[in-house]
C-alpha cells in the first residue's frame, strides 16, 4: 500500500501484532463488561491499545493511530477510576474495536480503509473529557496511600502533571539523615509539588528518618531531571523513580510517553512489540512451517518404501555387506525421520485458544440479538492442536455455537415455563483423548426432536418409513448432517440456511475428523468434534479397482472381508451383504466410479466395510494392496471439489492415487 | 496490427495452436496420468508434478477434435488463476515470435481465440490459455 511507509514484510508483522492485540482488547472488554473494574484487566486493555497505537503510528496508519489514541485516553480514565464502565461506555469501546478490526481487514486485503472516524472519535473524546467521577480510594494507586495524598495526586494528574514515586536512599553513615531528607524534599519541591512523603514532613522535622525516604511528587520534569535534583543532595546514595498508579509492566510501557524520555521515540517506532525482548522464540512464517511439514511428509513416505526395499533385499540369506549396510542406514534414517516429524509437529502446535477467543463476543452479541440469556463457558482453552487443524475448525465451531443459541437454547420465558432457570448454559470443552482432540459443545436447551427429524427425513425422501422406524435415536441424530436437512422452525439470519450441519460435517470429515451428536429432549444437545492431532499424514488402505489404485482413509474403515461368490445378495433391488447379522448395502467401487475398464463383476474380490455418519457401507474392490502412511494433497481449484474424493497422494512409484471420501461416494447412491 | 509475442506452438492432430509463453511454465514429456472419475469429460486426469497434483486437460477433447489411436503426448504446464493446469497435446513443435493477424469474426468463433498467425509454413491459432480453460472451476459441485 502506497499510503503506508512500511514494507510488505513490515505490514505482515504489523497485521499479526495487531491481531494479537485486538484479541486482547476483546477479551478485556468482555471481562470489563462482565466483572466491572479490575485493575489488571484495565491495565491489559490499556497496554493493548497503547501497543497498537505505537505500531500503527510506526507504519503510518494514521486512522488506526488516531482511533487507538482516543481509545487509550478513555481506557486511561477508566483505569484511574475517573470513569465508570457503564454499558454505554463499554458499547462505544466495542464499536471502536469493530472499527479497528475493519481497518485491519482492509489492510490485510491491501485496501485503504475509507470509513468515517469522526463520530466515533467525538464520542471517545467526550468520554475521555467528562469531568471526574472519582474513584473509590485504593483502586487507582497500587501504592497504599493516605486518602489526602491519593486525592491530590489524582487532581494533579488531571492537570497534566505526572505522579512519581521517588525513593531516596541515604548513606547509612549519614550523620544528619533528617537534614538530608529535608534537603531532598526541597530539591524535589522545586520541580513541582510534593503531595506527600514517607516518613511525612512532620516526622522528618522530628528527625524520625531512616535509610530510605519516599516522596510522592507531581511534576512536569523528566525523570532524569528529577533524579539529578534528588541526587545533588549530599550523602544520597541512590534515587529510584517510579510512575505511580500502574502495575510495573504498564509503567514501563508508559515511560515512552513521559516528557523527555529518550527511549520514547524508539519505542513508538518498534514493530516487534512484546516479542522483541524474548530471544528464546522466533516468529516463523506459517508457509515455511507448511513446506517443512510437506517435505517431512514426503520423507516419511520415502522412509516406508526404503524400509520395504531393504527388507526385500535383506531376505537373501547371504546378503552382501553393502545390502546389510543399506538396511542399517535405512533403519537409522527411519528413526531420524520420525524424530524430525515429531519436532516439526510440535512446532506447528498452537493453543486452541486462538479460535475460541472470538467466541465470547459472538455469544454475547448473538444472544442479545435473539433475546436470550446465556452463560458461556470455555474449558480447556490451552489444549494444543496442529495449526492446519485450527484453521479448519473455526467455522464449524462458530456454526455449532450459533446453532445452539438459535435452536437449542430457549428464550427466558420458555425456559421458565419448562421449569428451568431463565439463563441458558453453553459450555465448550476441548480435551485430548487417546490420539485425538475432542471438542464438545453442550447446551442445556430444548434438545432434538426425534419425531420432527423422522418427518423431515420422510418429506425429503431421504429414507423409507421402515428404515426410520427401526433407527435408534443416535442414528436419527446423524441424519441432521445430511445435505439439505434442516429442522429449523424458522429460517433466521443466523443458522437456518439449510446448509448448516452438512457443511460442518464436510469440513470436519475433510480433515479426517468426525462429528457426533447426543441429545436429550428438554435437557439439551451436545455436539462432539473428534479431530486428528495433525493433518500432515494419515494412515490409509490402498486398494485396486478397475485397474486403478485408490486410498481409503483408515479412520473410516470398519473391516475388510473376502467376498465369496454368492455372498452379495439382492434385496429390494439393492445389493447387500450380511456382516455379523447386520445387513449392509454393497457397491462395486469400479461401478460407483464408472471406471472405463470396469469389468462385469462376478461378485468376488474384497469388500471394504466403511463407515460415515453412523452408517456402514461395503465397497467391493479387486485387490487390497496394504496399509500405508499417506500425505493428502488437494486436487486444486481447477477441478474443485469432486464428490467422493478427499484429494490425491503420491505413491512410491511417483504416480498419484485418489483418496476416497466414503460419505461423498455413498451419498448419490442412497438417494 | 497485433504485436509480436513469444509463443509455444503445439500440435493436436492436424491443428496447431500458439500459447503465449508468459502463460506457460514448462513442458513435460510422457506424463503418467491418473484418471479422475466423476470429473468433466475433457479432464484427462491428474499427474504428479514434483510432488504437486497437476490437473491435466485433454486439449483434443476440450476442442472436440477427432480421436486418434496413437499419439505422442506432452503436457504444457500453464498458469491458471494462481495455480497450474496442464494441457495434454500431441507435440510441442516450436517456440518463437508470433504475430496474430486480425481475423474475421467467423474465424475467431470463440472468445479464447486471439487471432491467426503463420508459423513454419502452417496456420496457427493464437490462443489465450486462461479463457480456453475457463474462468470457473471445472469441478462438479
Amino acid at each position: 500500500m502506497e499510503s503506508l511507509n512500511a514494507s510488505e514484510e513490515e505490514i505482515r508483522i504489523f497485521l499479526e501484532e495487531v491481531e494479537e492485540q485486538l484479541e486482547l482488547l476483546e477479551t478485556g472488554l468482555l471481562k470489563l463488561e462482565r466483572e466491572g473494574t479490575d485493575p489488571e484487566v484495565l491495565a491489559s486493555l490499556f497496554r493493548a491499545a497503547h501497543t497498537v497505537k505505537g505500531s500503527s503510528a510506526a507504519v503510518g496508519h494514521q486512522a488506526m493511530a488516531a482511533a487507538t489514541h482516543a481509545l487509550e485516553n478513555v481506557l486511561d480514565r477508566l483505569r484511574r477510576g475517573e470513569l465508570h464502565p457503564a454499558p454505554g461506555v463499554v458499547s462505544v469501546l466495542f464499536r471502536t474495536l469493530d472499527v479497528l478490526r475493519e481497518m485491519k481487514a482492509d489492510l490485510a486485503e491491501g485496501k485503504e480503509w475509507t470509513g468515517d472516524l469522526g463520530p466515533l472519535l467525538r464520542e471517545l473524546r467526550q468520554m475521555a473529557e467528562t469531568p471526574g467521577i472519582l474513584a473509590e480510594a485504593g483502586i487507582f494507586f497500587d501504592e497504599p496511600l493516605e486518602e489526602e495524598v491519593a486525592e491530590r495526586l489524582r487532581e494533579g494528574e488531571a492537570q497534566g502533571l505526572v505522579p512519581l514515586k521517588v525513593t531516596v536512599r541515604l548513606a547509612p553513615e549519614a550523620i544528619m539523615p533528617a537534614v538530608r531528607a529535608y534537603q531532598a524534599y526541597e530539591a524535589l519541591a522545586s520541580l513541582g509539588e510534593v503531595a506527600g512523603s514517607r516518613p511525612s514532613l512532620e516526622e522528618i522535622e522530628q528527625e524520625k528518618v531512616e535509610a530510605e525516604v519516599v516522596f510522592f511528587l507531581l511534576t512536569r520534569e523528566a525523570r532524569e531531571g528529577v533524579r539529578a535534583a534528588a541526587a545533588s543532595v549530599p550523602e544520597v546514595l541512590g534515587v529510584e523513580i517510579e510512575r505511580l498508579g500502574l502495575s510495573p509492566r504498564v509503567a514501563e510501557n508508559l515511560s515512552a510517553e513521559e516528557p523527555g524520555s529518550p527511549s520514547g521515540a524508539a519505542r513508538e517506532a518498534s514493530l516487534g512489540g512484546g516479542a522483541a525482548g524474548d530471544n528464546r522464540t522466533v516468529r516463523i512464517n506459517v508457509e515455511v512451517l507448511d513446506r517443512l511439514m510437506n517435505l517431512v511428509g514426503e520423507l516419511v513416505i520415502d522412509r516406508t518404501h526404503l524400509a520395504r526395499l531393504s527388507t526385500l533385499l535383506g531376505r537373501f540369506e547371504e546378503a552382501e555387506e553393502e545390502i546389510r549396510e543399506l538396511g542399517r542406514l535405512s533403519a537409522h534414517l527411519a528413526r531420524v525421520t520420525g524424530f524430525l516429524q515429531d519436532e516439526i509437529l510440535k512446532a506447528r502446535m498452537v493453543s486452541i485458544d486462538r479460535v475460541l477467543k472470538k467466541l465470547p463476543r459472538l455469544v454475547r452479541d448473538l444472544s442479545r440479538s435473539l433475546g436470550k440469556e446465556v452463560d458461556f463457558e470455555i474449558r480447556g482453552e490451552d489444549t494444543e492442536l496442529d495449526r492446519s487443524v485450527i484453521e479448519v475448525i473455526g467455522d464449524p465451531i462458530i456454526h455449532l455455537i450459533r446453532n445452539a443459541l438459535d435452536h437449542g437454547i430457549e428464550t427466558p420465558e420458555e425456559r421458565v415455563k419448562a421449569g428451568k432457570p431463565p439463563r441458558g448454559k453453553l459450555v465448550l470443552s476441548a480435551y485430548h483423548r487417546e490420539n485425538q482432540i475432542v471438542i464438545e459443545i453442550a447446551d442445556d436447551g430444548r434438545g432434538l426432536d426425534a419425531e420432527k427429524i423422522r418427518r423431515t427425513a420422510l418429506e425429503r425422501g431421504l429414507l423409507t418409513r421402515e428404515r426410520l422406524e427401526e433407527m435408534t435415536e443416535r442414528e436419527l441424530w446423524q441424519l441432521l448432517f445430511l445435505s439439505g436437512f434442516s429442522t429449523a422452525r424458522e429460517v433466521t439470519e443466523l443458522s437456518g440456511r439449510g446448509v448448516g450441519l452438512d457443511l460442518v460435517r464436510k469440513n470436519i470429515e475433510g480433515i479426517g475428523g468426525r462429528v457426533e451428536v447426543d441429545s436429550h429432549p428438554g435437557r439439551g444437545t451436545t455436539f462432539f468434534l473428534y479431530l486428528p492431532l495433525t493433518l500432515a499424514t494419515i494412515r490409509a488402505l490402498l486398494v485396486e479397482s478397475g485397474g486403478q489404485v485408490f486410498a481409503f482413509p483408515l479412520s473410516g474403515i470398519v473391516e475388510t472381508l473376502r467376498v465369496t461368490p454368492g455372498a452379495v445378495k439382492k434385496l429390494n433391488r439393492r445389493e447387500v451383504m450380511e456382516v455379523r447379522g447386520k445387513v449392509v448395502p454393497v457397491f462395486r467401487l469400479d461401478e460407483v466410479l464408472c471406471l472405463p475398464s470396469a469389468e462385469q463383476g462376478n461378485g468376488s474380490g474384497y469388500a471394504v466395510l466403511a463407515t460415515a455418519g453412523g452408517m456402514e457401507t461395503g465397497f467391493v474392490v479387486d485387490a487390497l494392496l496394504g496399509e500405508q502412511e499417506i500425505v493428502i494433497k488437494n486436487l486444486g481449484g481447477y477441478l474443485g471439489e469432486i464428490p467422493g474424493f478427499l484429494g490425491a497422494t503420491v505413491l512410491g512409484d511417483g504416480s498419484l492415487a485418489l483418496i476416497l471420501d466414503v460419505r461423498g461416494l455413498r451419498e448419490p447412491l442412497l438417494n | 496490427m497485433s504485436e509480436e509475442e513469444r509463443c509455444v506452438i503445439v500440435r493436436v492432430g492436424e491443428e496447431r495452436y500458439a500459447f503465449p509463453i508468459r502463460q506457460v511454465r514448462e513442458v513435460v514429456s510422457t506424463p503418467s496420468l491418473t484418471f479422475v472419475p466423476r470429473s468433466p469429460r475433457h479432464v484427462a486426469g491428474v499427474m504428479n508434478l514434483r510432488g504437486q497434483v497437476l490437473p491435466v486437460v485433454d486439449l483434443r477433447k476440450r476442442l472436440n477434435l477427432p480421436e486418434e489411436e496413437k499419439r505422442e503426448r506432452k503436457v504444457v504446464v500453464a498458469d491458471w488463476k494462481g495455480e497450474v493446469v496442464g494441457l495434454l497435446v500431441d507435440e510441442v513443435e516450436a517456440v518463437g515470435e508470433v504475430a496474430a493477424a486480425e481475423t474475421e469474426e467467423e474465424v475467431r468463433g470463440e472468445s479464447w481465440v486471439r487471432g491467426v498467425a503463420r508459423s513454419g509454413g502452417h496456420l496457427v491459432v493464437v490462443a489465450d490459455i486462461v479463457s480456453l480453460l475457463g474462468e470457473e472451476s471445472r469441478g462438479i459441485s
